[in-house]
């Protein structure tokens, strides 16, 4: 069935990456808008920023700890990779697009 | 037998259209409100959009004990200090004087809530010089301070980091930080970090209210 349905089981996988990398989208965007404006981030201000977990908190234990870091160094590689992808695809479908408009595909008549 | 496996197909498209959705529906979200959002802590964590609704008993510079739903139909702006602190804690409190004379009207529908991150219940004085120190005067200004649980579960809903180390003597780490709710209790605008253009500072929590 996934041999035959590529493209939906591609796009299933391409659902569920989105879905994780979603909630980290904020921290590429206030990063890029910052700096478009000319704007520091003050990254020792952050509690937590994009993989990063910053200090132990009061009372928090080792195991919480590590499983705090451990989840946000997850959610910021899921952002990472599919923004990457995300980006690389755009450029890669605009070229490919232009190749097409311009008949690059078309079989050569004979 | 074909017409269960295109079902599934269509489960499976429908699925997929949803979760894409979804996802861009998050996205929007994080970054909707001209400041990072978490979805997930968020939607888990309602409190954190809504200061009044958050729990715990606190005491004020006069000893008196006050819940933050009793500042329900007050304007809020928030932050939190080391009493002690002489590092980032002076311009924090330079700042909302800043804020306060800048708009006078601020003192009749709004609060300034100064939490502690120690806990000082009993020393009211002490809550009482820290304002004298900043010779910050009126009814609208409140220190307030709790048990450490409290405190924790506060920094936790904002994400806060604090730490007192006593090396030969104390050095106070913390996260500068601003929340500005409404009215209703609502958090419109929170700020990290100390801003160096304050008349951008004062603007800014004037557009939220």
């Amino acid at each position: 069935m996934i041999r035959r349905h590529k493209t939906t089981f591609a796009v299933l996988i391409l659902a569920l990456w989105a879905l994780f990398a979603a909630n980290g989208v904020k921290d590429f965007y206030f990063e890029m808008r910052n700096k478009a404006r000319g704007e520091l981030i003050s990254y020792s201000t952050l509690s937590e920023f994009c993989g990063w977990t910053g200090d132990k908190k009061p009372g928090e234990t080792d195991w919480q700890y590590r499983w705090r870091g451990a989840r946000n160094m997850f959610f910021a590689v899921m952002t990472m990779s599919f923004l990457s992808v995300l980006f690389f695809g755009s450029v890669l479908g605009a070229i490919l697009g232009l190749f097409w408009l311009g008949g690059a595909f078309k079989e050569e008549e004979a | 037998m074909k017409a269960t496996s295109t079902g599934r197909l269509w489960f499976l498209r429908t699925l997929s259209v949803l979760l894409m959705l979804a996802s861009v529906y998050i996205a929007w979200y994080t970054v909707s409100s001209g400041r990072p959002r978490d979805f997930w802590k968020e939607k888990l964590n309602p409190q954190r959009g809504e200061i009044t609704a958050i729990p715990g008993e606190f005491e004020d510079q006069q000893g008196k004990q006050v819940k933050l739903k009793d500042f329900q139909g007050k304007n809020i702006v928030a932050t939190f200090v080391f009493k002690d602190c002489n590092i980032s804690c002076p311009l924090i409190m330079t700042d909302l004087k800043f804020f306060d004379a800048e708009n006078p009207g601020f003192k009749d529908n709004g609060v300034f809530l100064i939490f502690t991150f120690d806990d000082h219940r009993g020393k009211a004085a002490e809550l009482q010089a820290f304002l004298n120190k900043y010779r910050i005067e009126g009814a609208h200004w409140r220190v307030l301070t709790a048990d450490a649980k409290t405190i924790r579960n506060l920094a936790d809903i904002f994400e806060l980091q604090y730490k007192k180390q006593q090396d030969g003597k104390y050095v106070y780490m913390h996260t500068n930080f601003y929340a500005v709710a409404d009215k209703s209790g609502k958090i419109k605008r929170e700020m990290r970090g100390i801003e160096n253009n304050k008349s951008k500072f004062v603007e800014e929590i004037k557009s939220a209210l």
